[in-house]
């Protein structure tokens, strides 16, 4: 048969603009899980540790210290447990309830804590300075300024919403080594590896996933998981710079 | 393939086109894009590509063919980051911020005022340049803040402004006598990495020009993509005019 190229065109930009319009992310529904899996394990740092940066302090040393180290890199010595690893299941779009929690960014001896804070679209936030000096928390989407508000000592704290899953960098201006990130995972299949590098995840629907890796300082591919009703995964991991 | 009418399923794709058309580019009242405003875009281009392009360049991404010369550099529209805005640190700028910054220009930079053109083509090029980024299309700019008119200036107000400039740290940046050196001014980059340097109050220039009202914004409102960060919520309106009055007031004579 023919068409007249014309009518191609037009029915290629049918095809794009009607799919185009379609919303690529599905809002995370909550449900009784009651077969759910459990997904658990460790993450240690594989080779040789890499040495964190010093940064020389140059406003306020009397309360920060001369100088400061960085946090990209939080491993465990015994154990070699790598710290600050999140982890999440980003293809369930049904599955346990999650209640929307408010999670705390404290501006604390002229670091944030915790280094990675981890919340779910929904979650609230909030910053926090219990330092006697002026911070500024300048948060960031994808190097793009989401907002930037001064913490001065004793100042109010500041409460804002989740609302779009990926990671928001976190920076002080007034102390450029002050880092840090909030991971906004899409449903409530998230971890943060503790200091021993552990990590847990409950109540997955049974199924095949992708176990999203990341790390602030570190490439990790994705990971295929298999979760089987009432089942207890172990999955850990060695992970390093190559 | 043998359909034997394929005249009849032509005419099924062409509906089908008229009707996806139709949506995307003639959506429901209140959206963004409305007919009037694909004609403003495209009369901005025009003002644009005359005017702005040399510095903006052409995919207005701050890369023009002037541009490497230029400090600070010119904006880059793409990132949808823009300094000043009447809605809290975070929001987009209305289309009265663009007006404002295109008709006064930024001062102590290379961006002139351009006063010089007539409002209606201002007016046009600001929907061009937000046709540049994403930002414009998925949100909408946060009400302006109210500011609250200004107190007289009384030796009283300066002094309760060191107070404030003090206990919030501004000297930090600032430094103590306002002149852009404070210990983490040269620690300091924006949006696009760059190396960005603090306000020097003893010039007594502002970018934003001589307006005082403009001062109060910049502190309630922080400036958008650089360092400055927003005190909207952590000073009270009558503290906003008391540091606004003392750092106008540490301009040094020459």
């Amino acid at each position: 048969m023919k068409f007249n190229p014309i009518t191609l065109l037009m029915a290629g930009m049918s095809l794009v603009l009607f799919f185009g319009k379609t919303p690529s992310s599905v809002a995370y529904e909550g449900v009784t899980v009651d077969n759910g899996g459990e997904l658990y394990g460790t993450v240690k740092f594989k080779g040789e540790f890499p040495v964190n940066p010093i940064h020389k302090v140059l406003h306020n040393p009397e309360y920060c210290g001369e100088s400061v180290e960085d946090q990209t890199f939080l491993i465990n010595s015994e154990n070699k447990g790598l710290q600050n690893v999140v982890l999440t299941i980003e293809d369930i779009d049904r599955g346990k309830k999650h209640d929307p929690v408010t999670v705390i960014l404290e501006n604390f001896k002229c670091h944030f804590v915790p280094h990675i804070l981890a919340g779910e679209v929904g979650d609230s936030y909030e910053i926090k300075n219990s330092d006697p000096v002026l911070h500024n928390t300048h948060l960031r989407f994808e190097g793009a300024t989401i907002f930037n508000v001064a913490m001065p000592p004793n100042g109010k704290n500041i409460i804002k919403p989740l609302t779009k899953a990926g990671v928001i960098n976190a920076k002080c201006d007034a102390h450029t080594f002050m880092t840090g990130a909030i991971v906004v995972a899409k449903n409530p299949y998230f971890s943060v590896t503790d200091k021993n590098g552990a990590y847990k995840i409950t109540d997955i629907p049974p199924g095949h996933y992708k176990l999203k890796i990341w790390h602030e300082g570190l490439a990790v591919k994705d990971k295929e998981i298999s979760i089987k009703p009432n089942e207890k995964v172990n999955l850990s991991m060695e992970v390093g710079l190559k | 393939m043998c359909f034997k009418n394929p005249g009849g399923l032509s005419l099924i794709i062409k509906i089908l086109f008229s009707v996806v058309f139709v949506f995307n580019f003639f959506p429901e009242p209140g959206s963004a894009a409305t007919s009037p405003e694909i004609t403003s875009i495209l009369r901005g281009k025009a003002v644009y590509e005359r005017y702005c392009i040399g510095c903006h360049g052409i995919k207005g991404n701050g890369r023009g063919a002037y541009a490497a010369g230029l400090n600070p550099r010119p904006r880059d529209f793409t990132m949808g980051i823009f300094k000043w805005t009447g809605g809290p640190s975070g929001s987009l700028p209305s289309d009265t911020d663009l007006l404002m910054t295109i008709t006064e220009g930024v001062h102590g930079t290379a961006m002139p005022s351009w006063q010089a053109l007539r409002e209606s083509d201002r007016i046009y090029v600001i929907q061009y340049i937000k046709s540049f980024s994403i930002r414009f299309k998925q949100e909408n700019p946060a009400p302006e803040i109210f500011i609250y008119p200004p107190p007289p200036e009384t030796p009283a107000i300066l002094e309760k402004g060191k107070l404030v400039f003090d206990k919030m740290g501004c000297s930090g940046c600032h430094g103590e006598k306002g002149r852009g050196d404070g210990p983490s001014s040269h620690t300091l980059t924006d949006d696009w990495g760059d190396p960005i340097l603090p306000a020097n109050f003893s010039k007594g220039v502002f970018k934003t020009g001589p307006e005082i009202w403009k001062n109060y914004r910049s502190v309630a409102n922080g400036v958008g993509g650089t360092p400055m960060p927003s005190f909207l919520e952590q000073l009270k309106p009558a503290e906003i005019w008391e540091v606004v009055y003392y750092i106008r007031s540490l301009k040094e004579k020459e």
